[in-house]
């Protein structure tokens, strides 16, 4: 047969019968049902209701230990709305058709990453502000002198921490997630140039 | 019961799933995975099916739609040229000429994008361009150009299997 008269329907109807799939009984099924709570989304969601429960525990602790309570409460806010989309992009259920489907998904990741960033750079800001006030502070009780030359130091030593906090937050992230955004986009895109 | 009506119609219809699991994870460990998670979200999203399109149709919406923003991709998978015979296993006996091309029609298939992949799936399974519109979410005059050229696109990745096509 010439690759001209190959017909792709036939070959694949005809082979059909040719597959090694398991076959699954109803009651593999229920079980799998049953088992969901043990499948890796599952393990997931609890530890998104486990982490987001120990960051409201551990504002309380901090609000209590700085005698503040401004700080956790801006914690614990950027936790939940981070847990909220976390949970959300996890759970979502695909119900409609592919593109609508990668439209919302883009959307609620988009979201999702941005209220990550906003933590990451907030976590930051004040690492880098409270790194810095404790470093004048130790510095100035040692030396007086070479005044410009300390901060300088200062300087360098905070971008360093801050320098090293991002960039281990943003593999984090990478290696959380991947690419996933850019693919999704990439699908998205492709569809849309059907049209 | 609910739960039971559910599974029933999964058992008698988990081809569909089978068939998305193939053509989507490569490596067979994966296929479970995947078809776990399909049956899952199938499960989810069950309450939601009113019977506007067939039930087969709305499956293979749901297990697209799952098996193409999948979470699992953030695993590093094999690039298409690694898919080799024993990834695939399509099919089991190689000796006969058929299923050479079968297994080669597979292969050229693993090299597509997923939105290709779906798009031809659902063109093989004799899926009409309204249905495979509906699921795809383009219009269905867009249809008929895409699966002829992805056609194409596999049968120039077939003629570079040499011996078969002699």
């Amino acid at each position: 047969m010439e690759l001209d008269n190959f017909n792709l329907e036939d070959i694949w109807q005809k082979g059909k019968h040719h597959t090694q799939n398991t076959s699954h009984s109803q009651a593999d099924i229920d079980q799998m049902l049953q088992k969901s709570t043990n499948s890796t989304l599952g393990k997931i969601n609890k530890s998104i209701f486990f982490e987001a429960g120990l960051m409201i525990v551990m504002s309380v602790l901090l609000g209590i230990l700085i005698q503040n309570f401004i700080l956790p409460f801006g914690i614990g806010i950027i936790s939940l709305i981070y847990y909220y989309f976390k949970y959300r992009v996890l759970n979502y259920t695909p119900n409609t058709n592919i593109k609508d489907t990668l439209q919302r998904l883009i959307t609620v990741f988009q979201r999702y990453l941005l209220s990550y960033y906003l933590g990451l750079w907030g976590c930051m800001g004040f690492l880098g502000s409270t790194f810095f006030i404790n470093f004048r502070r130790h510095l100035q009780k040692y030396t007086e002198q070479n005044f410009y030359a300390q901060i300088a130091l200062d300087v360098v030593l905070t971008s360093v921490v801050v320098g090293v906090f991002y960039f281990v937050g943003r593999y984090y992230i990478r290696l959380l997630y991947g690419n996933y955004l850019q693919e999704l986009k990439k699908y998205k895109k492709e569809l849309d140039n059907m049209e | 019961m609910l739960k039971d009506e559910f599974s029933a119609l999964i058992t008698q219809n988990q081809d569909i799933i089978h068939k998305v699991c193939n053509v989507y994870c490569p490596i067979p460990q994966d296929r479970e995975d995947l078809f776990q998670e399909v049956v899952y979200q199938l499960w989810k999203s069950y309450n939601t099916f009113r019977g506007e399109a067939k039930f087969t149709t709305w499956m293979y919406r749901v297990a697209l739609n799952t098996a193409i923003t999948s979470f699992k991709k953030f695993k590093k998978q094999p690039p298409p040229r690694e898919i080799n015979e024993k990834i695939l296993q399509y099919p089991e006996q190689t000796d006969d000429i058929f299923d050479e091309r079968l297994k080669s029609l597979y292969e050229s298939i693993a090299q597509l994008s997923d939105i290709e992949k779906a798009v031809i799936m659902l063109h093989l399974e004799e899926h009409s361009y309204q249905d495979i519109a509906k699921i795809m979410g383009i219009t269905e005059s867009n249809v008929g150009v895409k699966i002829n050229r992805i056609k194409k696109k596999l049968k120039e990745i077939l003629k570079k299997k040499e011996g078969l096509w002699n």
